[in-house]
């Protein structure tokens, strides 16, 4: 039993990450609590792919003089999904500062951020 | 609408949990990724690259298209919430 | 000499960070092919470096080495680094974009196989710096805009 949870722990939690982001893009009415969701819901995917790399007494991808100079591939944790991540995480933060933008125009047009007095206003 | 919310989400977590074990368990060592590039690229890479920090070596030598363009979209979305905002400031006090 | 803090503690704290944390921006760029580190690291901490005297003198004292067109120019520039040095590797006889090997062919004697990627993958590195702390202090302005000199 605990051989199982030890197995696939990190999966429940990023499901656990992934559902209070769903959570909260799809109940709260306030336009920045959405926003707030879907970033959590990214940090959750990103999650899933870092869990992918490391392995069983690996140590970290940087060469280590001490472990011999043919490297052998089971010695160093995997650093392709590190890499694709990178890259995701970063457009993480441009896409949350072009929404962070739009959320200003809304504000300073309608006066509010709650999603039920922006669709009355605009009827 | 946030009881079916929660509900439904409940259900779809319940569901995830359920098949876990499908996948790989935490911290194998003959995983999908594992197996197809990334051996070569860890043996291969120091001495290639140049770069004795594998992911660097990854991200600017053998993906360093991938990074190109994802460097212009981070300064695309710094010019597009530069000009939303400079848009609004020119018409507000002009 | 209004800002958020109206302390001299706070500002001395900010005129002895400030260079201290440029440093050590330049050293995690500089470092980044034999430790953890590089681009990415390196622009969000060269970001962090300008950021501070803006919080801690106030928004109009603040902006005077680092204004927000020369952070934009600045993240323009980089990605032309980047892309001009992919673009030189082909004109200097690559096979492909970005082939760093293409280098040894440069006027003056380079170091054969690895080494001379690694010189390649540094100066594309920079530019990648370059490009992420415009746009952060980009960000950050625009943003922030609207608190005027409160802030």
């Amino acid at each position: 039993m605990l051989h199982h949870i030890l197995d696939w722990y990190n999966y429940w939690v990023i499901a656990l990450l992934m559902l209070v982001g769903i959570y909260g893009m799809m109940a709260k009415k306030n336009l920045l609590k959405k926003l707030m969701g879907m970033n959590i819901l990214q940090v959750g995917v990103i999650l899933f792919w870092l869990t992918m790399s490391p392995k069983l007494g690996a140590t970290i991808p940087v060469f280590d003089p001490a472990l011999g100079t043919p490297i052998k591939a089971v010695d160093y944790a995997n650093p392709v999904p590190q890499a694709l991540m990178l890259t995701a995480i970063v457009v993480g933060i441009a896409t949350t500062g072009v929404a962070l933008a739009l959320l200003i125009r809304i504000h300073r047009r309608y006066g509010t951020l709650e999603e039920d007095e922006i669709l009355e206003k605009m009827r | 609408m946030k009881w079916s919310a929660l509900i439904g989400l409940v259900f779809a977590g319940a569901l995830m949990v359920y098949s876990s074990p499908e996948l790989p368990p935490f911290g194998a060592s003959n995983t999908p990724p594992d197996t197809h590039v990334s051996p070569r690229y860890i043996e291969k890479g120091p001495e290639e690259t140049g770069a004795e920090n594998q992911v660097t070596g990854v991200i600017v030598d053998y993906r360093g298209f991938d990074t190109l363009f994802e460097t212009s979209v981070i300064m695309i979305a710094g010019l597009a919430t530069a000009l939303i905002l400079w848009g609004d400031h020119r018409e507000r006090d002009p | 000499m209004t800002g958020v803090y109206d302390s001299a503690i706070v500002r001395f704290a900010a005129r002895v960070q400030a260079p201290l944390l440029q440093m050590y921006a330049l050293y995690v760029l500089l470092h980044g092919d034999f430790s953890p580190g590089g681009g990415f690291q390196a622009g969000a901490a060269l970001a962090g470096s300008f950021l501070i005297p803006r919080i801690a003198v106030g928004m109009e004292k603040g902006k005077r080495v680092m204004t927000t067109p020369r952070a934009t120019v600045c993240a323009v520039c980089g990605v032309i680094v980047y892309g001009g040095t992919g673009l030189l590797c082909l004109i200097l006889g690559g096979h492909y974009f970005l082939d760093y090997s293409a280098l040894e062919h440069l006027p003056w004697p380079m170091p054969h196989g690895g080494p001379t990627r690694a010189i390649g993958s540094l100066i594309v590195e920079i530019g990648v710096a370059m490009t992420v702390m415009g746009v952060m202090i980009t960000l950050f302005d625009d943003l922030l805009q609207e608190a005027g000199s409160g802030l």
